[in-house]
């Protein structure tokens, strides 16, 4: 049973390296190895770089979802803005000759107040199976989120522009068809439509950040409609797993992405006419279609040698208008990339694994001649198509002298585009073109990283060090009463140690700890050299993952994590501090004859804080959010 | 379920398994099953006591017991069940009782450990990626984020999979 539906949190509990959770639907600020992951489901890419609203952690019910694959770092493997490493989610399949069946449904409550408003529930089934030469898989999930509740019992502050997960109702059908052409040809189809869609039951109430007062709500209903996510990912793979010897994979797929924001009165909104109140809401549209080509040929020369090549295609076309006034804020924006690669693998002695690459990325963008909102200052800038030419390497090698040490090392370059959007629809001076925008280059940041990695039953161990840096990197900073963003692009460096230590001390109970060290530093006056702190909305604390799981009979399992959020001061223009915080969660599992029963309590101790993104660059009056107090979840699952 | 981290989720001698193309699935939810030794040809008989139950529970008591490695997804047993055995049995024909009551049966693998399958799916020797070996769980040794199908071991980045149990 998840302790969590959101995947922010999922996420920031197992990976050191990924920002503590806000909570909220809009992952502002939330970065992992202080740059953005890119999200994928099944290797379709769910974020939208072009206007990056930050809502693409929320694409999937994690009840379709069967296992995450996380690359740490910069890489250009799936292209497209994976400067902080790749967060796939690989879907559930199907996976057995006979018909199979999930079942599970929870509820969950703050121990401060049981009652309707707080209550959660969630319901979610999945039936897989296989017919023939046909395979199956049908998901579907409902939950709906109370209000969420502070350590005091207070109300949490509902985000009531940039999303929130607390009051919502959320969706997912997912299905996967799969057919075998033979035994080594198979066609597999996917479709996955989420929405989550705030109640609008709330209104936010500002605190205090200075005086230490959190933003909470009170019941009432917001201006305009309520901040949702919708999504519709479909794709179709064929694959070969023995095309004269190689293997190879074709892949097209389509996402349809929708993210519609609260109300709120905005300068930028004002226009005399339309929005004399300058109230409006805003909503990103983003429609990607793309393609994917990977051929595998392995077992050459004696089977040392792997080559594996392909061709990504993409179409991505974003824009963002006024929903309330149906104006355009950010003009629609395509983007056509095309990256053939080449990765090799070498392995010349049983000892040592070799992998070198190359891939080269030709992005387009095209921009038509567009006016800047009214309350931008109606500024016409000239379209235009600036296309951009990178080859992007990588390499590496990993030494095992004995089966049970590895030492490794690794280069690899990730390419990404920054926020168009967000540049283009605050352009403010006269006269430029689209083509002669620095803010639009490609985000090129590079990742060089050594480790050791021991696996000495039962131990494993695994630790390494890494730098990504980034020439023209792209930083997100807040106006004087943090707002509003803008991106800057300036140069940033930031270092890093990650470690992990698990125990399997025996058959019974495993232990582990994951931490992650993490420093950032920009050039705050583009004299080439760095001299000042990427701020909390950029980079996450350091941090300390324990986890322990234990199997106490065949039926009784239980399962407790914390988490540690270190102290930091940061050296910037704006010095803020940041008080660590630790969370506890623990969860029992119980066998029936039938089914499972679960219990899982999360913020065990009930710990009274204010989020890391609350307490640094990201927080405001209006976003002094607290975290959650504690909730407990009782479950019921079962297979048939 | 709830997930967990698992970088290396699996002892030496099931990581063999793995490289030998067997999918098998995760130690920490206690589905491989790796003893010191285990027996070179089981034919004498041993004694058993094995409670009625859960399948999964039966194959660890099995193994515990008998001293021969049995690897398996959980999947593959999932909501299975046997009776209690107790008394003398030649553990191969043991094995076979507790299987063949769910559909499934035991293969010998080259290191003398077994590997459970379903009576119809044909192991073998299957290739990674193909048919028979994508009815069953991907074994977690392997990314496929990577474009092809990487072993953690063989990578130079840091890979983590989060798995749901």
């Amino acid at each position: 049973m998840e302790m969590s539906s959101d995947t922010s949190q999922i996420l920031s509990r197992l990976l050191p390296a990924f920002s503590p959770s806000r909570q909220k639907l809009t992952s502002g600020g939330e970065t992992f190895r202080g740059r953005s992951p890119l999200f994928l489901i099944d290797g379709v890419p769910q974020s939208n770089p072009l206007r990056d609203g930050q809502r693409d952690g929320h694409t999937i019910d994690m009840a379709m979802v069967e296992r995450i694959e996380v690359i740490h770092g910069a890489n250009a493997i799936h292209g497209l803005g994976a400067t902080g490493g790749i967060i796939n989610f690989i879907t559930r399949r199907p996976s057995s000759d006979t018909l199979k069946q999930h079942a599970n449904i929870q509820m969950s409550s703050p121990t401060g107040e049981f009652g309707d408003e707080t209550m959660g529930y969630r319901a979610d089934y999945s039936l897989r199976g296989s017919k023939n030469d046909f395979e199956y898989t049908l998901g579907l999930s409902y939950e709906r989120q109370g209000v969420f509740l502070d350590a005091d019992g207070t109300e949490i502050g509902v985000d009531n522009v940039q999303g929130d997960i607390m009051n919502s109702q959320s969706y997912d059908l997912f299905a996967k068809l799969g057919y075998w052409i033979d035994d080594n040809q198979n066609l597999e189809f996917t479709v996955n439509r989420y929405q989550l869609k705030g109640g609008n039951d709330y209104v936010s109430v500002d605190g205090n950040k200075a005086a230490g007062i959190p933003t909470t709500s009170r019941r009432g209903t917001p201006i305009g409609e309520a901040p949702r996510n919708r999504v519709l990912t479909t794709s179709i793979k064929y694959q070969h797993y023995d095309l004269a010897g190689m293997e190879f994979t074709a892949q097209a797929y389509r996402q349809e992405f929708e993210a519609l924001y609260g109300a709120l009165a905005s300068g930028s909104f004002t226009d005399p006419v339309l929005a004399p109140d300058s109230i409006d809401q805003t909503q990103i549209e983003s429609d990607k279609n793309g393609a994917k080509f990977t051929l595998v040929k392995d077992g050459l020369f004696d089977d040392k040698l792997k080559l594996t090549t392909g061709l990504d295609l993409l179409e991505d076309s974003s824009l963002q208008r006024l929903a309330m006034t149906d104006r355009v804020y950010v003009p629609e924006v395509v983007y056509k990339n095309y990256a053939p690669f080449l990765q090799a693998q070498f392995k010349p002695v049983d000892y040592l694994v070799l992998h070198a690459g190359a891939r080269y990325e030709h992005a387009e963008l095209d921009v038509d001649t567009f006016q800047t909102v009214f309350g931008k200052g109606g500024v016409t800038v000239q379209g235009g198509k600036p296309d951009f030419d990178e080859t992007l390497f990588n390499g590496g090698a990993v030494v095992s002298p004995t089966s049970w040490l590895s030492v490794f090392a690794n280069y690899s370059e990730g390419f990404g585009m920054p926020d168009v959007g967000r540049v283009l629809r605050g352009i403010g001076t006269p006269g430029l073109s689209v083509e002669s925008l620095l803010d639009l280059k490609p985000i090129l940041t590079t990742n060089k990283e050594v480790g050791i990695r021991i696996d000495w039953a039962p131990l494993d161990f695994e630790i390494s060090y890494y730098e990504s840096d980034s020439d023209l990197g792209s930083r997100l900073v807040a106006n004087a009463d943090n707002t509003e963003y803008f991106i800057r692009r300036q140069k940033t460096e930031i270092e890093g140690v990650e470690a992990s230590l698990g125990v399997q001390a025996n058959d019974d109970h495993y232990f582990n700890l994951a931490y992650s060290y993490i420093r950032g530093r920009f050039d705050s006056d583009n004299d080439g050299r760095v001299d000042a702190d990427l701020n909390g909305s950029n980079i996450p604390p350091n941090r300390l993952l324990a986890s322990w799981s234990a199997d106490w009979t065949p039926k009784l399992s239980s399962f407790i994590q914390a988490s540690y959020n270190f102290d930091r001061s940061f050296n910037d223009a704006d010095d803020e501090d940041f008080d660590g915080y630790a969370l506890i969660d623990a969860s029992l599992g119980y066998e029936l004859g039938k089914g499972t029963v679960n219990l899982a309590v999360s913020n065990l101790l009930n710990k009274d804080y204010f989020s890391y993104s609350s307490q640094t660059n990201y927080g405001s009056d209006t976003r002094n959010f607290k975290g959650r107090g504690r909730v407990v979840t009782l479950g019921y699952a079962i297979d048939f | 379920m709830k997930q967990r981290v698992q970088k290396h989720p699996l002892k030496p001698l099931s990581r063999r398994l793995l490289v030998a193309g067997i999918v098998s699935s995760s130690l920490l939810s206690g589905a491989v099953l790796s003893t010191a030794a285990y027996a070179e040809t089981a034919v004498t008989q041993q004694s058993f006591n094995i409670d009625a139950g859960s399948l999964e529970s039966a194959l660890v008591q099995f193994s515990v017991q008998s001293g021969i490695t049995v690897s398996f997804a959980p999947e593959v047993v999932q909501g299975m069940t046997t009776p209690q055995y107790k008394g003398s049995y030649a553990p191969d024909e043991l094995l076979n009782r507790l299987l063949s009551d769910n559909g499934l049966r035991s293969e010998q693998l080259a290191n003398g450990s077994y590997t459970i399958v379903k009576q119809s799916a044909a192991m073998a020797t299957a290739t990674s990626g193909s048919r028979n070996v994508n009815t069953v769980e991907l074994d977690q040794m392997v990314i496929t984020s990577t474009r092809a199908e990487t072993q953690l071991e063989d990578s130079a980045q840091v890979l983590t999979v989060i798995n749901r149990e």
